[in-house]
C-alpha cells in the first residue's frame, strides 16, 4: 500500500508587515500561506523574528538569571540596545518604557521620547516601543513618541479594544505599525482589527498581540487561541491575518519556576538553566502556533531559538533589507 | 469524520424512552457526539446506528500500554490535530534514559529508587518519571539486563533501547511479563526485532528513513504478529522531524494508511531540549529524555500539563491577591471573580486609573461575577474565606474591601463574615465606571 | 454581636437587626414594603431612605434631604439604632392597558392548526367563564373567556406586585429564601384576584361563573404562585420543586369561581424554560412544523430560546439581563407611557427622531427604544462597533455628565443614553445571539439554517425587527421569515383553556424538548464574546 501525502493548501495568506523605514533598516514579517513552520507545504517569504527586551529604567523584578546578561547596561537603553543587536544578535529591539508608569517612576512623555531617540540613534534595526500600559499614560507616552519619531516605522505596543482611537490616529498620521492587543480571545482580536479598520488604519500596518500566557501560566490558552486565529486567517478571514507578536520573555520570567533557586527546590535543578529553558519552552510553542515576532529576555534563549529557526528557514531571508 | 448530534439523533429510535438515562434521544445524541457517552446505553439502537457510530468512533490512533501495574502507561488514542478541537487524550510518557555502564549495583539501586520516588506537585497534577529507557551496553549484555530487571522490579515501565538483537532478547525476555517496550537501533533490519516482539507479545518501535518506509515497516510488524506498535519518525533536524510528526498525525486522522495509526516514539539526546519541546507540542507520545535533571524536566512536564489540559475549561485566572501598579497598605482593595475576561476588564480599567490597587481574584470557578453570585459561588462567606486565604488583612491597613456593584447584596453578609473592623464598599457595576468611582469615592472616604 | 433597632416612619414598623445587617434587611424583617427591585444590589435606586435618627455611615450618604442623610437601604449597614423613612412611594404605576383582545375568539384567531372548541373544564351555559393568565416577572395579564363560544369578554393587566421584592427572578428567589415566599405568593394571588374582578366588571359578568383557569409563567413565577420553595431553581444544575404541578383549587388561591374550579399550570421544560415558553412555542405552531428548523425567542428578563422541528426541539435560557425591559439602563423604563420606543435618524443623519409612547417628552427608554436607538447610533457612525462613542456625535445631540458624554433624548437632557447603557444592551443581545448560535452549533454541522422565527416579548407592538437584526440581536434572515407574537404565553394559555387537544399537544411537545444548559455547551462563551459587538464577529459580515 503506497503512502501518498498531499500538501494542504489554504485560501488565505498572512499579511506582510514592514517594520522600520526611512533611513532605518527595514524588516518584513508575515506572508506565509500555510500553518506556521509547515515549510514543507507552503511558502514563507520571511522568517520569524527574534527580539530582545530592554527597559528605560532598571527593571525591578527580573530574576538574577535574566538580568545577568545585561550587567552594566540596565536602565541605559541605548547601551543595552547596542548590546542586544551587536552582542547578542537580536533582529530587533523592544524598548519597554516601564518607568513612565505612574507607579514606577512616572517619567514624562518627554523622557520617553529622549530614550526612544537614543535607542534609534544607537542601533539601525526597527524598534518596538512598549508603553507603560496604564490607560491615559499609555496614550500620552506613545502618542508623543509616535509624533516625535515620525517616519521611523516604529512598532507601537499596544492598543486595546477599550481604548484604541488615540494610538490608531497617531499610527496612521506618523506612519508607524500598531500592535493590537486582545486578552487571549480570538473574537476580541478580530473585533479590535475591525475597529482599527473602521478607524482608517491600514491593516497591513497592524500586528496582533494575543497576550501571552507563560509556560505553566496559561500558555495553552494563548497557544490554542493563536492556532485558531491562524486557522481563520488561512481560511481567508481578512480581519485575523495580521502577523502575531508575543512577549514570551516577560511572561516566562514572571513564572515562579523560572526564578526559585535550586537550594530551595532541589528537584527543580539549576535555576539559571531552568529559567532559560522556561523561556525557550514558552517561546518555541508560540512560534509553532504562529508567532512571527517573539520578544525574549535572555540572549541564550535567543541563540537557541535562532539555531533552530536558522535550520528551518535556511533558504529564507531574515526579513528584507 | 465524527457525527454531529443531529445526525446521531436521526439514527436513534426517537421514542424518548429514557432507558439511556437521558430525558430525550436528542440529549443522548448530543452527549454521544461529544464523546461523553457510549451507544451501548441505548438498548433500542438499530444495527444501522451501531454500524454508523462504530465506524465513526473507532480511534484513528491505537492505544499502546507499556509496563504493568499501577505505573503502567498508555499512550496514543488521539483523535484530533489541534488541542482546541477536543482534549488530547493521553499525556505523552516521559522516560528517563539509563545507561548503566560503570554503575555499581548500589549506585544503580540508588538512582532507580530516586527516579521511582521523584514526585513534584504542580497545579493539581503529580509529575513523575513515567518510565526508564534502559540502554543495552554493547559488550556487556548482563549490565543492561540487570538494569532492566531492577527498573521493572520497582514497578517502572521499561523501554529496552537495544543495540543488538541478542542483547534485546536477553533484556526483554527477562521482563517480558512487565510489558517492556522494545526499541531497536535505528534502521535495524525489519524482521528480526518484530519476530522477537511478536514472540514475547510486547510493544515494538519501528523506524525507517522516510515516511513511506515507516508506514511499510509498521505494516510489516503487524503482519509479523506485533499487536502494539510505536512509530519512530525520521528527521535529521527539527524541521524534518516536524514534517514527519505532522504528516503522521494528519495521515492517521485522515486514515490514509493503516501503517500511520500508531503513537509516536521520540529519542531526545543531551542538548536537544528544543526537540523535546516540539515533540510534546506536536504529537509525540513517548519520549526518552537524557537522565533526570529538574532544569530540563520541570519545564517539559509543565508544557505537557499545559498542552494536555481540557481546552474547554473556561479561561480562568489563578485566584489570589494581584497587584496593579505598586500598591501599598493604603491602596484600595478590590474584589472580582477569576473568570479571565472579568479579570482582564477590571485589571485594564484599574490600570487605566493610574491608581495602584490590590485586586483580590476570588475563586468563583471561572464564572463571571453575576453568574457566580446567582449560582452561590460569590457569596459573602466565600469571598471572605478567599480574602482570608490570601491574607488580605496583612496587605492593607484600611480594612475596606470594594466589591462589584452587581453583588452589593452580599455586602452585609461579607461584612459579618470578615468580622469586626472590616467594612464593605460597593463599587460600580461596570468595570468601566471604576475610574470615576475610585477617584470620587475612594478619595472622598479618605481610606487611603 | 451588637443588635440595633430599626424603625420605619411613618408606618411605625420596627424590628431588631444584628449590627452590619442592612436597612433593607430590617425592612424585610419588619415587613416594611420597601421597594428593592434589583434585589438589593444597589442597582435600581428604589430603596432610598432618609435617616431621621441614628448613625449614617458617611461614605454611604448620597445627598441630604432637608438635612437628613439619604442612603440606599440595601447598601447601608446598621451600626446603631435608626429611624428611617422610605423615599419612594411603594405603589407601582398602573399598567397602560391595551384592551385589544376583547371580542376575539382565540380558537379562530390564534390556533396554529384547526382546533375545535372543547374547554378543559366542563361548561353548560353562557354564564360559564374561564380565565387564561400569564404571570410574567414584570407583568400579569389575564383574559376572561366565555366558554360557550370561546370569545374573550374581558381582560386586565398590572405590574407584578412582587416587583418591590426584586425585578428579576434571581432576586425573587433570594427574597423567598429570606422568608418572603408567603408574602410574594399572597401578593400575586391577591393582585390576580383583583384583576379578575376588574375584567369581570368590564364584561359585566359574574366571576362566580368561572369554571377554571389556565396559567402560564416561568418556573419561578409558578413556584411563587403556589408558594412552593423556589430556592432549588438557582442551583447548578437547576432543581425546581417540580416542572409540572397538579391542578389546584381556585379557592385555595383566593380566586373566584365555582366551587372546585381547577387552576391548571402549563408544565415547564426545565428550570429556566417555563410553561410560558412552552405554551408560546406550541401556540406558534412549533409542535406541528415540518422538518424545517424553527426558532422561538422570548425576550424578557431572561431570553428563552426554543429551536427545532416537529420531532425534536432544544430549549435554553440565556441570562440576558433586564435590558430588554429597560432594566439596568440609567434612564430605562418599561414599555409604558413616556417611554422612547423607537428611533430613527433623519435624512441628513444629523438628528435623532424619537417615538414616545403617549407622545410626550420622553421620561425614559424601554427595550424596543433601546434597540432602535443603538441601531440608529451605529448607522450614524456615532458609536463604533464596540458600542463606544466615536466623537462624531453632534454637539446639540450631546449631554455631558459624570459618566462622560451621552446622547440627549429629552429636551432638558435629563433623559440620555450613556455608553454603559449601550454596553448593557450589547451584553443582553449577545447573550441571546450566542444562545441561538450555540444551540444551532450543537445540532451542527456548520450552523444549519433557520427557516422561520417567532419572536415574543414585552415589546408591545413595537419591536423594530430591522433594528434587532441590525444590532445582531437576532440572526440575519429575510424579514419575511420572522413573525412577532405579542404575548405567546398568554395566547397559549388561552388555547390550552379552550382546547383539550391543545393542552394534550403541550404535554406531547414537552416530551420532545431537550433542555440544554448553555453553560454546558463548550462554545457558548466564545459565541458570547463574538456577539458582543455590533452586529457580531461572524465572517459573513466581513466578506465585503
Ligand atoms: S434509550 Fe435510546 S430510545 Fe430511549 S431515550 Fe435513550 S436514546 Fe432514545
Ligand atoms: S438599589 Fe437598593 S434595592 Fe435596588
Amino acid at each position: 500500500m503506497a503512502l501518498e501525502l498531499k500538501p494542504k493548501k489554504w485560501p488565505g495568506t498572512i499579511r506582510t508587515v514592514t517594520l522600520g523605514g526611512g533611513r532605518r533598516r527595514t524588516l518584513a514579517v508575515g506572508g506565509g500561506n500555510a500553518l506556521p513552520l509547515h515549510a514543507f507545504e507552503g511558502s514563507f517569504p520571511h522568517r520569524p523574528l527574534l527580539a530582545l527586551e530592554i527597559t528605560d529604567t532598571a527593571p525591578g523584578r527580573w530574576p538574577a538569571a535574566a538580568t545577568e546578561p545585561w550587567q552594566g547596561v540596565l536602565g541605559q537603553p541605548a547601551a543595552a540596545a547596542r548590546r542586544a543587536v551587536e552582542g547578542y544578535g537580536a533582529d530587533l529591539v523592544m524598548l519597554h518604557l516601564a518607568g513612565t508608569h505612574p507607579d514606577r517612576g512616572n517619567r514624562s512623555p518627554d523622557d520617553a521620547v529622549a530614550d526612544v531617540r537614543a535607542v534609534l540613534d544607537a542601533v539601525p534595526v526597527p524598534l518596538i516601543v512598549r508603553g507603560p500600559g496604564a490607560g491615559r499614560k499609555q496614550n500620552d507616552v506613545l502618542a508623543r513618541v509616535a509624533e516625535a519619531c515620525g517616519g521611523e516605522g516604529l512598532v507601537l505596543h499596544s492598543a486595546c479594544q477599550e481604548d484604541y482611537r488615540t494610538l490608531a490616529a497617531v499610527a496612521v498620521a506618523y506612519g508607524h505599525v500598531l500592535v493590537a492587543e486582545s486578552p487571549i480571545d480570538m473574537n476580541i482580536a478580530k473585533q479590535l482589527n475591525i475597529l482599527l479598520a473602521d478607524a482608517s488604519v491600514d491593516l497591513n500596518r497592524v500586528l496582533i498581540d494575543p497576550l501571552t500566557g507563560g509556560l505553566g501560566y496559561g500558555l495553552e490558552y494563548t497557544y490554542s487561541v493563536m492556532q485558531r486565529i491562524r486557522l481563520a486567517a488561512l481560511g481567508g478571514d481578512p480581519m485575523l491575518n495580521a502577523p502575531v507578536v508575543c512577549l514570551a520573555g516577560e511572561e516566562a520570567w514572571k513564572a515562579k519556576e523560572a526564578g526559585v533557586p535550586r537550594h530551595k527546590e532541589p528537584l527543580w535543578g539549576d535555576e539559571r538553566q531552568r529559567g532559560i529553558n522556561w523561556e525557550v519552552a514558552t517561546a518555541l510553542p508560540l512560534v509553532e502556533a504562529g508567532a512571527e515576532i517573539v520578544v525574549l529576555r535572555h540572549p541564550e534563549a535567543l541563540a537557541r531559538l535562532r539555531r533552530q529557526l536558522d535550520g528551518w528557514f535556511a533558504e529564507t531571508n531574515r526579513g528584507v533589507a | 469524520m465524527p457525527l454531529t448530534g443531529l445526525q446521531i439523533f436521526k439514527l436513534l429510535p426517537n421514542t424518548n424512552c429514557r432507558k439511556c438515562g437521558y430525558a430525550t434521544c436528542l440529549a443522548f445524541a448530543m452527549k454521544l457526539a461529544a464523546g461523553r457517552e457510549a451507544l451501548e446505553k441505548c438498548p433500542d439502537a438499530s444495527e444501522e446506528a451501531r454500524a454508523a457510530l462504530g465506524a465513526a468512533s473507532s480511534p484513528p490512533i491505537r492505544g499502546v500500554t507499556v509496563g504493568r501495574g499501577p505505573r503502567a502507561i498508555t499512550v496514543g488514542e488521539e483523535t484530533v490535530f489541534f488541542r482546541h478541537e477536543k482534549t488530547f487524550v493521553r499525556r505523552p510518557g516521559l522516560f528517563a534514559l539509563l545507561d548503566a555502564k560503570g554503575l555499581s549495583a548500589a549506585e544503580l539501586d540508588a538512582r532507580l529508587d530516586q527516579w521511582r520516588d521523584t514526585r513534584i506537585e504542580r497545579a493539581g497534577e503529580t509529575f513523575q518519571i513515567d518510565g526508564v529507557a534502559v540502554a543495552e551496553v554493547p559488550g556487556s549484555p548482563e549490565v543492561g539486563v540487570k538494569a532492566a530487571v531492577a527498573a521493572a522490579e520497582r514497578g517502572l515501565p521499561v523501554a529496552v533501547l537495544a543495540a543488538t538483537a541478542e542483547g534485546a532478547a536477553a533484556m526483554a525476555e527477562k521482563i517480558k511479563d512487565q510489558r517492556p517496550l522494545l526499541a531497536p537501533p535505528a534502521h535495524a533490519p525489519d524482521g528480526l526485532y518484530a519476530n522477537l516482539a511478536a514472540r514475547l507479545a510486547i510493544p515494538l518501535v519501528v523506524s525507517a528513513r522516510d515516511l513511506p518506509g515507516l508506514a511499510a515497516a509498521a505494516m510489516a510488524a503487524t503482519h509479523a504478529g506485533v499487536a502494539d506498535i510505536l512509530l519512530e519518525p525520521p528527521g535529521a533536524d527539527l524541521r524534518a522531524l516536524h514534517h514527519s510528526l505532522t504528516a503522521i498525525r494528519r495521515g492517521a486522522l485522515d486514515r490514509i494508511h493503516p501503517g500511520l495509526g500508531h503513537p509516536v516514539f521520540l529519542r531526545v539526546g543531551a542538548g536537544e531540549f528544543e526537540k523535546a519541546v516540539l515533540g510534546i507540542a506536536k504529537f509525540a507520545s513517548l519520549l526518552v529524555l537524557p537522565g533526570y535533571g529538574g532544569e530540563n524536566w520541570l519545564p517539559l512536564w509543565t508544557l505537557r500539563q499545559n498542552i494536555y489540559t481540557d481546552p474547554q475549561k473556561p479561561l480562568q485566572v489563578q485566584p489570589g491577591l494581584y497587584s496593579i501598579g505598586e500598591p501599598h497598605a493604603g491602596s484600595p482593595l478590590l474584589v472580582t471573580s477569576n473568570f479571565s475576561l472579568t479579570y482582564f476588564m477590571v485589571a485594564t480599567e484599574v490600570e487605566a486609573t493610574g491608581l495602584a490597587c490590590h485586586l483580590a481574584v476570588v475563586d468563583a470557578e471561572g464564572l463571571s461575577v453575576l453568574t457566580a453570585w446567582s449560582a452561590g459561588k460569590f457569596s459573602g462567606e466565600r469571598v471572605a474565606k478567599n480574602l482570608r486565604q490570601m491574607e488580605a488583612a496583612a496587605r492593607v491597613k484600611h480594612r475596606t474591601v470594594i466589591i462589584p456593584g452587581y453583588v452589593s447584596v452580599i455586602s452585609g453578609e461579607l461584612e459579618d463574615a470578615l468580622g469586626e473592623g472590616w467594612r464593605v464598599l460597593v463599587g460600580p457595576q461596570e468595570a468601566s465606571d471604576l475610574a470615576p468611582f475610585l477617584k470620587d469615592v475612594w478619595s472622598a472616604i479618605g481610606a487611603g | 454581636m451588637a443588635v440595633h433597632r430599626v424603625t420605619f416612619s411613618p408606618s411605625g414598623r420596627s424590628t431588631q437587626v444584628a449590627g452590619g445587617a442592612t436597612i433593607l434587611d430590617g425592612a424585610e424583617q419588619a415587613r416594611e414594603p420597601l421597594r428593592a427591585e434589583c434585589g438589593g444590589r444597589g442597582a435600581c435606586g428604589r430603596c432610598l431612605v432618609r435617616i431621621l435618627e441614628g448613625p449614617a455611615p458617611e461614605y454611604r450618604i448620597l445627598r441630604r434631604d432637608a438635612g437628613f442623610p439619604v442612603v440606599l437601604a440595601c447598601l447601608t449597614p446598621v451600626h446603631g439604632s435608626l429611624t428611617v423613612s422610605p423615599l419612594a412611594e411603594v405603589e407601582l404605576p398602573k399598567l397602560v392597558s391595551r384592551e385589544r383582545y376583547t371580542g376575539l375568539a382565540p380558537i379562530e384567531a390564534w390556533a396554529p392548526w384547526p382546533l375545535k372548541l372543547e374547554p378543559i373544564v366542563a361548561s353548560s351555559g353562557d354564564a360559564d367563564l374561564g380565565v387564561a393568565v400569564d404571570i410574567g416577572t414584570t407583568t400579569l395579564r389575564l383574559l376572561l373567556i366565555r366558554l360557550s363560544d370561546g370569545v374573550i369578554v374581558g381582560e386586565a393587566g398590572a405590574y407584578n406586585p412582587q416587583i418591590p421584592r426584586g425585578a428579576d427572578v434571581i432576586s425573587r428567589i433570594i427574597a423567598a429564601e429570606k422568608g418572603l415566599l408567603e408574602e410574594m405568593a399572597c401578593a400575586v394571588r391577591g393582585s390576580t384576584a383583583s384583576l379578575i374582578r376588574e375584567a369581570a366588571e368590564m364584561a359585566a359578568a359574574d366571576p362566580a361563573g368561572i369554571r377554571g383557569y389556565a396559567v402560564a409563567g416561568n418556573v419561578t413565577m409558578i413556584h411563587l404562585l403556589l408558594a412552593a420553595d423556589p430556592s432549588g431553581i438557582r442551583q447548578v444544575p437547576s432543581q425546581p420543586q417540580a416542572l409540572a404541578f397538579a391542578p389546584v383549587n381556585a379557592a385555595s388561591l383566593g380566586w373566584p369561581g365555582r366551587q372546585d374550579a381547577p387552576v391548571y399550570t402549563v408544565p415547564a421544560a426545565g428550570g429556566w424554560v417555563g410553561g410560558d415558553i412552552v405554551a408560546g412555542a406550541v401556540r406558534a405552531g412549533f409542535s406541528r412544523s415540518s422538518d424545517a428548523i424553527a426558532l422561538y425567542v422570548d425576550l424578557g428578563t431572561n431570553g428563552e430560546i426554543v429551536l427545532g422541528g416537529a420531532d425534536y426541539a432544544l430549549a435554553c435560557a440565556c441570562s440576558a439581563g433586564p435590558a430588554f425591559e429597560g432594566g439596568g439602563i440609567r434612564c430605562g423604563m418599561r414599555a409604558d407611557r413616556g417611554a422612547v420606543d423607537g428611533a430613527a435618524l433623519d435624512a441628513e443623519k444629523e438628528v435623532l427622531k424619537l417615538s414616545v409612547i403617549g407622545g410626550a417628552d420622553p421620561r425614559g427608554v424601554c427595550g424596543s427604544g433601546l434597540i432602535a436607538l443603538a441601531d440608529a447610533l451605529f448607522r450614524a457612525g456615532w458609536i463604533d462597533r464596540g458600542g463606544r462613542f466615536t466623537g462624531r456625535l453632534p454637539a446639540r445631540q450631546q449631554v455631558e455628565g459624570r459618566w462622560g458624554i451621552g446622547v440627549r433624548l429629552s429636551h432638558d437632557g435629563k433623559v440620555a443614553l450613556w455608553e454603559r447603557d449601550i454596553a448593557s444592551l450589547i451584553r443582553a443581545k449577545a447573550a441571546v445571539f450566542a444562545g441561538i448560535r450555540s444551540l444551532l452549533a450543537s445540532l451542527g454541522p456548520g450552523f444549519p439554517r433557520i427557516q422561520e422565527a417567532v419572536v415574543s416579548g414585552n415589546f408591545g407592538r413595537f419591536l423594530n425587527l430591522p433594528a434587532a437584526l441590525g444590532i445582531g440581536l437576532l440572526p440575519s434572515m429575510p424579514l419575511a421569515a420572522y413573525r412577532y407574537l405579542d404575548n405567546g404565553s398568554l395566547e397559549g394559555a388561552a388555547l390550552a383553556l379552550l382546547s383539550r387537544e391543545f393542552l394534550a399537544e403541550i404535554g406531547a411537545y414537552l416530551s420532545r424538548i431537550t433542555y440544554v444548559d448553555l453553560a454546558d455547551l463548550p462554545g457558548y462563551m466564545d459565541e458570547f464574546v463574538g456577539a458582543s459587538f455590533l452586529p457580531h464577529t461572524h465572517p459573513e459580515l466581513l466578506q465585503a
